[in-house]
């Protein structure tokens, strides 16, 4: 139904911007771990969206000039950063190296935080935008009152 | 029957059900404000509407499409997006007072034709 539809929308927008809220506080929760299982520090890691095209039967079904811009956006991967890590001196952290030095996650917490607010406006004007769709529906329904 | 099949009745029918699509574009463009590359699109049904070909037919009302153009020209970010989210939230909220006049009118012909049915 597409009433259903539009509300997918700007939902998935809202899935998408939640997700990647969850990867930033994951960051910056792991900026110091120095010991995970792949083994090394902690790395940062990046979500990359990409636009969610309809699919192959909606595209068939539907008329051509429906077929662009309707999908919505979806996270396509989570990438591992491959800045390098701070070094910092610290003879007595247990995974200090030879030279006494603790190689830490290449996390930078006032980029994450800067993330973190783009992902939330985003959420924010995403919220916006359903409950202008919602207020269309629901003139839709009283059509003939 | 002419009573609900006249071209007003379609024309404005036609005229919410391109400011629906509108407003599913706009949503998708919002919903794209963060996405790498994704470049913004826009429906445009004015210039259709305005054309030479429906003014000399305005029964033929039912043929117009809109069409979804995409904004290749510029980017307003690094990464190639160029969704201008002030202008989007702007747009929307166009289409929805333009979705809502059309719904008055709308209910306003219901209106008369229930007046002149309870008065036969």
């Amino acid at each position: 139904m597409s009433f259903l539809n539009s509300l997918n929308i700007a939902g998935s927008a809202l899935t998408a911007e939640r997700f990647r809220m969850n990867i930033i506080a994951q960051n910056i929760a792991n900026q110091n771990v120095t010991r995970t299982e792949d083994g090394g520090p902690y790395r940062r890691k990046q979500v990359v969206f990409q636009e969610r095209r309809l699919d192959f039967k909606s595209v068939l079904k539907g008329k051509q000039t429906q077929v662009s811009g309707q999908g919505g956006v979806r996270v396509s991967e989570v990438v591992e950063s491959d800045e390098p890590f701070r070094m910092t001196y610290d003879p007595t952290h247990p995974d200090a190296n030879e030279d006494g030095y603790v190689l830490l996650p290449n996390v930078d917490t006032s980029e994450e935080m800067v993330d973190f607010m783009a992902a939330s406006r985003a959420y924010e004007a995403n919220i916006t935008a359903l409950n202008i769709v919602k207020a269309m529906a629901m003139q839709a329904l009283e059509i003939g009152k | 029957m002419q009573l609900f099949n006249n071209s007003e009745f379609k024309a404005m029918q036609k005229a919410m059900d391109m400011l629906w699509l509108k407003q599913k574009v706009i949503s998708n463009n919002i919903a794209n404000a963060e996405t790498p590359g994704y470049k913004a699109k826009s429906v445009s049904f004015k210039n259709v509407l305005s054309s030479e070909y429906y003014r000399r037919h305005p029964e033929m009302v039912d043929e117009l499409e809109p069409v979804v153009t995409v904004d290749n020209s510029t980017s307003i970010r690094v990464d190639g997006n160029n969704v201008d989210l002030d202008k989007e939230s702007l747009e929307l909220w166009r289409t929805y007072a333009q979705y809502s006049y059309l719904r008055e009118r709308m209910s306003g012909q219901f209106k008369n034709m229930r007046y002149v049915l309870n008065n036969l």
